[in-house]
């Protein structure tokens, strides 16, 4: 077994809530998640809107510090409390975040986007072979350069997303929904674009979707969220053609296919079934409560 | 199918996008083209800076200084002297110059410092939030409860033995006046906090400081400078009114304020004295509110007052009829030209000729001013209770379509061809003809629910107008109460009753757009139009909005066009399907032929590009839902409950499943 390059042990993320004159109630958004990950995999990680999967994200990241749990990232534990511990894991990420309209700075060229990177790392002197390298790994041209963010398409932004990720070439890149805002056929092109960078750079993936049939086409394993916990996690063949959770079947019994007559099969079936009902007649066990 | 990323082809046919300014441009050089088309902007500006010129080289270049007494006592203006005299003999025109000049610079000293500190305060409250937040803003607020004026005529006359200093007299308004740009500031990085370029900025490890530099303060920017000029403004007047007062600038020196308060006594026998100082005060005032509001307009081009839109609306909605007519000749005369080459056009065909529903025939949206032509000689039609999906991607102007054929087309568009709803036209209608169609035999669905519904109206209200709409009389809340929980039953939503008294941004966002689906179904419509109405929602809300829709759609045997860039989407939802692609219609086929046969390359490149699920080696096993299906007809409930014994209750999930 090669040691994980990382390693996610209990990680669990509440949040009070702050209203004067009312009890502080705590929203449990994160609870007890364990996971690892080995160099160069692709992990999905699948749930609907609320299930925790952005916390789970954000809380690796270190843009929330965590209620317990540990991260361990190619054999040194993250410790979010100091800083410099922090920027040398930051260091080493990349990120790609769903709304390619607000990750990109709209006052900055994308020259000023993709170098910023670089000089917060403090690497300066001439930068333009990086910057080649990286519009090339994303295949825009070099006339992207002087020019700003709003005057690209949707699936252009999320290309120069993508190059600022791999400024650094990082070891892992985190994909928070990164084609779920696109058109269906731009959602194709990024992720063959994805899928080829991963080949050529051996980079890890987090890739976080609520579409299942998204993450099957990427993803070597998959996590399923739901409520703030991992569901169920496996490789992607087995839980999609094997699913244990019922939250699962009814992600994967949301898929659409493109073929009329089993799609119409789906939804008459979906009609008659619990799956369609909005109700769920199965519960989560609650979240240890790791206050302290 | 790839996208173009051809620097030419960088904005491919996006409708109407910014108004045509240089080609590669920043945001700001979009904003300096906007300000220099407007001639409000450009008087306003011409007005400020001759003023300041005045105050700044006007004093030297005057033949007359303002101590200089000349022998014309209260002499009205004449040719020597343009403004007249006063009763000393000082030359008008030289006063106002030197006033002009002292207002300003005291305008400037107190804007300089205001705005440095209402930024620096104001992004660092914003920024950093927490305590230094709670700090800055309260200080803020202690600031603003004290009388500004009372402040500065008690710090005057406490200082009357020496005479207020004109340093001492900015310093004060500027530790007055900053706190509105502070509040403005923060409240702008509040939400620039929000952004993802931030938290990407954080992620790279950039220092606080680097981003609050970087990233906050030009994107707070423009907003400043707006409102520097309305603190310039603010500062003027202050002073004025202070130096009117006998609290701000003494004699022998002097301001405008001064000089309007030295005359006030002679103004109805020496007005020139009076009038020419106040004169300057109010065109300074004016000119730079107007520099300011031309500032705002250029910079933030989208707060157009909505009354103005409207007119505007209107007007150019009969301007497009009228040029539809004139088009549409010319389209017939030169319908002997070919298509063009390699791309045969679809005829919508599959419909019997008689009794369509809903007939667009060479339909063409134009913006003249931007050169988009979005959609381009397109023909279909619509039979009663049929479902048809138009599907394409965005920018191939599947949207224009549909808005064109039900008049919600945006300003500046030109419209061709010719609509047809139930056999009559709907080309040459006026708002109130359109108003009596929408509201009762076509319904709209629009992606975001959110704009769909008023944040400020209950569900039961949505419910209640719409009803009101229809009969045009109040109808009673118990038979509205009735009415919206049978709708709201109809789109499956649970403990309607519960619902109908909360807000929309109470319910999820599924929920919302059932709520848009159950209204849309109240006048029970001949034709409904979903504009992708499950783009924003999640896979597992999508699909059950979607059986909403299509229950409710049957409920009440309405035709729909659906809107979408998924094909995978209306695989199971549709009769037929419509591609376009760059505003014209590529293919035309009964739903299981196109799947099965697509013909038009663009087609297959839509249908390979739809998302799978993949099931690794053994491709071959039925759908999951499949194996479960046998389950479903078991009189146990639903497959997922009998495959697995439920976990243990959690009272706090409850809630969560409860919305979906």
């Amino acid at each position: 077994m090669t040691e994980p390059l990382l390693a996610v042990a209990g990680l669990t993320k509440h949040f009070w809530t702050h209203r004067p004159f009312q009890r502080r109630s705590v929203i449990h958004a994160l609870c007890g998640a364990s996971f690892e990950m080995t160099a160069g995999q692709t992990l999905g990680v699948v749930g609907e809107s609320g299930s925790g999967k952005t916390t789970l994200l954000r809380t690796v990241l270190g843009l929330h510090q965590p209620t317990a749990g540990t991260v361990v990232f190619d054999g040194d534990q993250v410790d979010y409390a100091r800083r410099a511990s922090k920027r040398a894991f930051w260091c080493r990420v990349g990120v790609v975040f769903q709304d390619p309209f607000s990750s990109l700075d709209p006052r900055l060229t994308v020259s000023d986007i993709l170098r910023e990177p670089l000089s917060v790392a403090g690497l300066s002197g001439p930068a333009e072979a990086a910057l080649r390298e990286a519009l090339d790994e994303v295949q825009l041209p070099m006339t992207a350069l002087r020019r700003f963010p709003h005057e690209f398409s949707g699936g252009q932004r999320q290309r120069i997303a993508i190059a600022r990720a791999l400024m650094l070439k990082p070891e892992l890149i985190v994909l928070d929904e990164p084609v779920s805002s696109l058109d269906v056929t731009i959602q194709a092109e990024i992720l063959e674009l994805l899928n080829s960078i991963q080949r050529q750079t051996r980079t890890a993936y987090i890739f976080v979707s609520h579409d299942l049939a998204v993450v099957s086409e990427t993803c070597d394993r998959v996590l399923v969220m739901f409520g703030g916990q991992i569901v169920e996690a496996g490789p992607t063949g087995q839980v999609v053609t094997e699913p244990q959770h019922p939250y699962t079947r009814e992600l994967l019994a949301a898929v659409p296919s493109p073929d009329p007559p089993a799609e119409r099969e789906r939804i008459r079936w979906r009609r008659q079934s619990a799956i369609g009902s909005q109700e769920r007649t199965w519960r989560l066990p609650p979240c240890p409560d790791s206050r302290r | 199918m790839s996208e173009p990323i051809a620097p030419a082809g960088l904005k491919p046919g996006l409708g109407p996008g910014p108004a045509a300014g240089p080609a590669s441009a920043s945001a700001w050089a979009v904003a300096r083209h906007r300000f220099l088309r407007d001639p409000v902007a450009l008087i306003s500006l011409t007005v400020v800076s001759a003023m300041v010129l005045a105050a700044v080289c006007g004093g030297p270049l005057w033949i007359y200084s303002h101590t200089t007494i000349t022998p014309d006592l209260s002499q009205p203006p004449s040719a020597v002297h343009p403004f007249g005299t006063d009763t000393l003999g000082h030359d008008m025109l030289a006063l106002v110059l030197r006033g002009l000049r002292q207002s300003l610079s005291i305008a400037f000293m107190v804007a300089l410092p205001a705005t440095l500190l209402g930024v620096v305060g104001g992004i660092v409250a914003g920024f950093r939030g927490g305590l230094v937040d709670n700090l800055i803003m309260r200080l803020v607020d202690l600031i603003l409860t004290i009388p500004s004026m009372a402040l500065a005529s008690f710090l005057g006359s406490r200082l009357r033995g020496v005479g207020i200093s004109t340093f001492t007299l900015s310093m004060v308004l500027a530790a007055l006046l900053w706190t509105s740009m502070a509040r403005l500031v923060r409240g702008v990085s509040l939400s620039i906090r929000q952004e993802l370029y931030v938290d990407a900025a954080i992620l790279m490890g950039a220092s606080q400081p680097r981003i609050m530099v970087r990233h906050v303060l030009p994107n707070v920017l423009d907003q400043v400078i707006v409102s520097v000029t309305l603190l310039v403004g603010t500062a003027v007047l202050s002073e004025s009114g202070l130096s009117f007062l006998g609290f701000g600038i003494r004699p022998p020196d002097t301001s405008l304020g001064l000089l309007v308060s030295n005359a006030k006594d002679s103004a109805m026998t020496r007005p020139w004295t009076f009038y020419f100082p106040g004169l300057a005060i109010i065109v300074f005032v004016l000119a730079i509110n107007f520099l300011g509001e031309s500032l705002r307009r250029a910079l933030n081009p989208h707060r157009v007052t909505n009354d103005y839109l409207d007119k505007r609306r209107r007007r150019s909605r009969r301007r497009s009829t009228g040029s539809a007519r004139t088009s549409r000749a010319g389209g017939q005369s030169g319908r002997a030209v070919p298509a063009p080459p390699g791309e045969p056009v679809p005829t919508d065909d599959l419909v019997p000729a008689d009794e369509p529903l809903l007939e667009i025939e060479r339909l063409g949206v134009e913006f003249p001013a931007e050169r988009v032509q979005a959609v381009d000689d397109l023909s279909l039609r619509l039979a009663p209770g049929e479902v048809v999906a138009l599907v394409g991607e965005s920018g191939s102007g599947k949207t224009m379509t549909v808005l064109a054929a039900v008049g919600l087309l945006p300003v500046g568009a030109q419209l061709s061809g010719q609509v047809r709803f139930r056999g009559r036209s709907l080309t040459d209608l006026d708002y109130d003809q359109w108003r009596a169609i929408r509201g009762s035999q076509i319904s709209i669905i629009l992606q975001d629910p959110m704009t769909s519904l008023n944040p400020v109206l209950t569900v039961f209200r949505h419910f209640e107008e719409t009803l009101r709409a229809l009969s045009g009389h109040r109808v009673a809340d118990a038979e509205v109460r009735r009415r919206a929980v049978e709708l709201m039953e109809a789109v499956g939503i649970t403990r309607a009753p519960d619902r109908l008294y909360q807000y929309p941004h109470e319910l999820s966002g599924g929920m919302r757009q059932r709520i848009v689906i159950a209204l849309a179904i109240v006048p029970r419509p001949q034709l409904i139009i979903a504009d992708e109405p499950t783009t924003a929602l999640d896979v597992t809300v999508q699909a059950r909005v979607l059986d909403s829709l299509e229950a409710a759609r049957a409920s009440v045997g309405a035709a729909m066009i659906f809107i979408t860039h998924d094909l995978a989407l209306v695989a199971g939802l549709v009769d037929r399907v419509l591609v376009m692609k760059d505003g014209r219609l590529v293919e035309a086929a009964p739903v299981d032929d196109l799947f099965a046969r697509p013909r038009h390359p663009y087609t297959q490149t839509l249908l390979a590009r739809v998302p799978r699920l993949r099931r690794g080696p053994d491709s071959g096993s039925p759908p999951v839902w499949a194996q479960a299906g046998s389950e479903a007809e078991a009189p146990s409930g639903g497959p997922g409950v009998a495959a697995s014994p439920p976990p243990t209750a959690s009272a706090r999930l409850d809630q969560e499943a409860g919305h979906d």
